[in-house]
């Protein structure tokens, strides 16, 4: 049986939605008359839907929507909208409601519309159950050289390290911008052989060189190799290019004022700062990033439901 | 390639404020050098001599955009103005402390800080 909490500073609207959904057995209901009501009813038993007016006094709905979201992201908000409170309907759409029914439709739509986002939250339930039952992640990926796609696969490899509740959001952070530059370096630097040098110039030719040499030979077949082991313990991020490699020690040390005005060295001063470790292959084009888990976050424990 | 927009220009007094939109990693710095091109014009219009880079939409960037503002800060120095950075998160003063720019270009909470000191 699923539990549904009703919010509205109206006892004749709570008789209305009561009497529409308690033909349906499976519901269990519950009745808050506003926001700040349904909050502390929450608190103390979290139901499995919350369906909500968007005007009350206290704590209006989209107040509520926004603090659902947070504290409870697995409780899904359906809201009741009536003639007027639209604009306020699409703020709370926005806010992270899961779907909205008009009241005058009611009696037409909201037990359908109840039964779908209920549907529906059980399956994010279950997978954020699997997830959280996740040990080790292995993948690798073989990408050409659009930089298209290094931003969503950075995004794979942040949800992966969220799933095993390595680092918090900021180390998360931290860990993209490592990621983001050591695959910058793998497409420009390497396989496309762009000497970072051009980017001292205030023009676009370092742009330029590298659109051109990704549509010619022997740049345009090479891949940028990259592979990932996130476990309970760390995260190790392998990324390498088809280049002819280079010598990291011979890069000039960034934080030397005398070098200020080099762009050569910076991404790689970033990696080495937000990783836990780096290394390079002797050829110089595998670059291995290492980041422990947070001392403060604990493993993931199965969820009971 | 594509090149979105990525940075804000707004004029505040003889200031310029620059406010990057989006991402600003470094895969965007083709975005970035090509909008620097229309930033160094607005910097030789009259009255604008100083620079204020206000992080507020975004929550970090890499090596790209310390090369842009670096660049930046050159035209900005020649002409004898001044340079600041505001509302950085936690990673962002990172990257400017660990690069050594924040010895450059001082880091203020808000935009009328920041506006205020460059315009002293």
């Amino acid at each position: 049986m699923a539990s549904v909490l009703v919010v509205d500073d109206s006892s004749v609207d709570r008789r209305l939605v009561g009497g529409l959904l308690e033909k349906d057995s499976e519901l269990d209901l519950w009745y808050a008359v506003d926001g700040a009501d349904a909050l502390a009813k929450i608190e103390e038993s979290a139901p499995d839907l919350v369906l909500t007016d968007l005007v009350m006094p206290e704590m209006d709905g989209l107040t509520l929507v926004a603090t659902v979201k947070n504290r409870f992201p697995l409780v899904p908000v359906i809201l009741m909208t009536s003639k007027g409170s639209e604009e306020l309907a699409v703020q709370a759409l926005q806010a992270g409601a899961a779907s909205y029914v008009p009241k005058h439709t009611l009696s037409s739509r909201l037990a359908d519309t109840i039964r779908n986002v209920l549907a529906l939250s059980q399956r994010q339930r279950c997978h954020s159950r699997l997830m959280g039952s996740m040990v080790r992640a292995n993948c690798t990926f073989e990408l050409e050289n659009d930089a298209a796609l290094i931003g969503p696969l950075i995004s794979y490899i942040q949800e992966d390290c969220a799933h095993l509740n390595l680092y918090d959001d900021s180390e998360s952070t931290r860990v993209g911008v490592a990621l983001e530059e050591a695959l910058a370096n793998a497409l420009y630097h390497g396989n496309l052989e762009v000497d970072s040098a051009l980017r001292e110039s205030e023009d676009s030719s370092y742009w330029q060189l590298a659109e051109e040499r990704s549509k010619v030979e022997p740049y345009k077949s090479r891949r940028i190799h990259v592979d990932v082991a996130i476990s309970r313990d760390d995260a190790v991020i392998t990324i390498g290019d088809d280049g002819p490699g280079f010598d990291p020690s011979k890069l000039p040390d960034p934080t030397d004022p005398a070098n200020l005005e080099m762009a050569s060295g910076r991404g790689i001063l970033l990696m080495r700062t937000f990783m836990t470790e780096i290394r390079y292959n002797e050829k110089g084009n595998v670059v291995t990033l290492i980041k422990r888990r947070n001392p403060g976050n604990n493993p993931p424990e199965s969820e009971g439901s | 390639m594509s090149t979105p927009k990525v940075l804000e220009f707004i004029s505040d007094g003889s200031t310029l404020v620059v406010v990057p939109l989006g991402r600003v990693g470094s895969l965007a710095g083709e975005g970035v050098i090509a909008q620097l091109e229309e930033l160094t014009k607005r910097l030789g219009a009259s009255g604008l001599k100083h620079v204020v880079f206000d992080f507020e939409k975004v929550d970090y960037f890499g090596s790209s955009m310390l090369g842009a503002m670096h660049a930046v800060w050159k035209h900005v120095s020649t002409a004898d103005g001044k340079m600041a950075v505001c509302n950085v998160s936690e990673v962002e003063r990172e990257v400017l402390q660990v690069s050594r720019f924040d010895t450059l270009w001082p880091i203020y909470a808000s935009r009328q800080e920041a506006v205020a000191a460059v315009s002293e």
